[in-house]
């Protein structure tokens, strides 16, 4: 009986040491945290100061499915992205994008001179894809543009997510006027995102099937599908096939004379 | 009978002012149905040949899903040959059936310039050989000439201005193909073309529709085959007799035949106003004739006296009626006369100088309905005939009630007002 006792005191005195640790170690757990402050984290999690990626995009038009299969390479000071994205499919292959001071260049085997994308063509699909090019060029914090406010805690697809609504603030230009998060509580990265106009039509919807621990306890997304609920009947899978953190990228792959 | 025209006719000048308004009521709105006819018949003759010449052919063979999808310039639904036949041998068992000429493939993309502004335009791929023959881009020309090798274009002359560039300058422009690939390409502007149609100037280039072909991904195929008989008369003889060759050949779920009226909702609503005209111009004439039906009621009242004297000396009631009835036909044959010769002469004019609406044009631009800047009104011998004959007819058929009831009068209270 006495050794039953002590067995039991062992156990309780295991638990609440287990319990205080994982307080003391994880904060986050003890603390409830704004909106804000989860959309700060997913942004922290999701910023990428240097990246070469490969990647893939299947675009379902409804009618017929074509791949781009594209490699992107990425750089960030934290104010400015730079990015850099080269088409490598046979129909697209030499097709290069270039973005620089917030502008889209582009280069085309065809044609002479580079191409500057602004204004409405942004928000055309990169590609004919579901993505518009503001979507795929996305670089400011997110917490910058939008306020955000914790609706509710639910699960999503067995994981437990915050449930965040993130509308633009005022003078801030945006896409999307409202956006609706769901952020994966304990990765911090969004698995599913839905984007409003402001008369409160959803416009896009992201599902995020993949996401993948890059490093120690940081996760992005890797496999998404975004849906167009504007277009009828279809969706584009990205994929994010390989992703190297620590790839010497030189900085003449952003500069406009070495895009042609 | 010829006594009573005589009597007829000089009683038209026993109230000289009273005739003249009467005749030059008649010859205002004669003159009004004359211009028009010739207005309305210009302006229908020349939109409808324009449908025909730039977008329509008599008959356009298109798939048959691209119907619903052309305005957004869909590549998806393209005509791509005839059960084992490819498209040229398509195209050659087409030009085999007997109503007809000839035939234009094109293909119709969309395409941007991304300068300081967004510009949006459409790419016509075109068969220059076979352009050439229609003639209607050539001739359309201000400089230049059509394209021949890969990357030469014609261009609207709106659309070159907005853009910035000039004749020999190359210009970079983007488009999806097929497979939804954004494409860049620099084309060189061998040619200028201006139509007068601000749709069709500021918004359409011109390439070889093998390079346009190769670019969008759709080799061997069109998105349209315009098809042309050798007038407007024949065309539905031509649509019969390709829809029977795409029911033989088992492609009717595939394609469909447009006919040229068919083609447009604003060119279909001009059509049914084509009709419509001509009770408009009896409207006008109609108002014209009160001003006699007024003046006879006049002279009536005015000749009381006299109708009875006439039914006392044995006229009988229709010999009083053919009186009146011949007194308001002059009027309506004198007033038409004027009345043609006025308007013959200002549609005339204006068949030759052209009627200038620009500002018009421009703002149905946005519309899709093509209106050419000037058009020229029809002068034509049918014309004037015509409205002579409506003239004369509408006001002779109105006189018939005043002089009726002129012959209606008993003789003795006519004598008794006139006493």
């Amino acid at each position: 009986m006495n050794k039953i006792n002590k067995l039991f005191k062992v156990i309780i005195i295991g638990l609440m040491v287990f319990l205080t640790g994982q307080i003391l170690i994880n904060p986050l757990i003890a603390v409830s945290l704004s909106g804000t402050e989860i959309m700060e984290l997913v942004d922290e999690n999701q910023f990428l100061e240097s990246a070469r990626m490969e990647s893939k995009m299947e675009i379902n038009d409804g009618r017929r499915v074509s791949e781009k299969e594209m490699v992107t390479y990425i750089k960030n000071d934290g104010e400015d992205t730079k990015a850099n994205v080269e088409f490598i499919n046979p129909r697209d292959r030499g097709a290069r994008y270039l973005l620089l001071d917030n502008e889209l260049w582009m280069y085309f085997p065809d044609a002479e001179d580079l191409v500057r994308i602004s204004g409405h063509m942004l928000e055309q699909g990169m590609m004919g894809s579901d993505f518009s090019y503001q979507d795929a060029l996305e670089s400011e914090k997110l917490t910058d543009l939008y306020n955000f406010e914790l609706i509710e805690e639910d699960i999503l697809n067995n994981r437990p997510v915050y449930i965040i609504e993130g509308v633009a603030k005022d003078g801030e230009e945006v896409t999307y006027y409202k956006r609706i998060f769901f952020v994966d509580m304990e990765r911090f990265v969004v698995l599913k995102e839905e984007m409003y106009a402001r008369e409160g039509r959803l416009l896009k919807l992201r599902t995020v099937e993949e996401v993948e621990e890059i490093e120690d306890d940081r996760w992005i997304p890797t496999r998404m599908v975004m849906e167009d609920k504007i277009r009828q009947g279809t969706e584009t899978i990205y994929d994010i096939r390989e992703i190297d953190l620590s790839y010497n990228i030189s900085e003449e792959l952003f500069e406009l004379e070495s895009l042609q | 009978m010829i006594d009573y025209l005589k009597i007829a006719w000089r009683n038209l000048s026993r109230n000289y002012i009273r005739s003249l308004i009467a005749i030059l009521a008649i010859g205002i709105v004669v003159a009004i149905v004359v211009f028009s006819r010739g207005t309305i018949v210009g302006f229908g003759d020349n939109s409808y040949n324009m449908y025909i010449d730039y977008q329509f052919g008599h008959a356009r063979l298109i798939n048959d899903d691209y119907e619903h999808r052309q305005s957004l310039l869909s590549l998806d639904y393209t005509i791509d040959g005839l059960e084992e036949a490819d498209l040229n041998g398509m195209i050659m068992e087409i030009e085999r059936l007997e109503e007809v000429e000839y035939i234009l493939p094109r293909i119709q993309f969309g395409a941007v310039y991304s300068g300081d502004n967004l510009i949006r335009m459409a790419g016509i791929g075109i068969d220059s050989e076979r352009e050439m023959f229609h003639g209607v881009i050539e001739r359309d020309l201000i400089i230049g000439r059509l394209p021949e090798a890969d990357n030469e274009i014609v261009i609207g002359s709106g659309l070159i201005n907005e853009l910035g560039y000039d004749y020999g300058d190359r210009i970079t422009f983007m488009y999806s193909d097929v497979y939804q690939s954004l494409q860049g390409r620099t084309f060189e502007v061998v040619g200028i073309s201006e139509t007068g149609f601000s749709e069709i100037d500021d918004n359409l280039f011109y390439l070889p529709l093998n390079t346009t072909q190769n670019m969008l991904g759709l080799e061997n195929q069109v998105t349209e085959l315009m098809v042309f008989t050798d007038s407007r008369a024949n065309s539905y003889s031509l649509k019969n007799e390709l829809d029977l060759l795409i029911s033989e050949r088992d492609t009717r779920d595939i394609y469909s035949v447009i006919h040229w009226e068919e083609g447009n909702p604003m060119l279909e609503i001009l059509l049914e106003f084509d009709n419509f005209w001509a009770l408009i111009y009896a409207g006008f004439i109609l108002m014209g004739s009160v001003v006699v039906i007024s003046t006879l009621k006049m002279i009536i009242r005015e000749r009381r006296g006299e109708i009875g004297m006439m039914s006392a000396l044995g006229l009988n009631n229709k010999d009083i009626m053919k009186i009146f009835i011949f007194e308001g036909s002059f009027m309506g044959i004198l007033g038409s006369l004027s009345g043609v010769t006025i308007g013959g002469f200002l549609t005339y004019y204006l068949s030759i100088h052209g009627l200038h609406v620009k500002a018009y044009a421009d703002t149905v631009a946005g519309t899709g309905m093509l209106i050419d800047s000037a058009f020229y009104p029809i002068h034509s011998l049918e014309n004037l005939i015509i409205s002579f004959l409506f003239g004369g007819v509408i006001v002779t058929i109105a006189c018939l009630y005043p002089a009726w009831k002129a012959s209606r009068l008993d003789p003795v209270d006519a004598l008794k007002v006139d006493a």
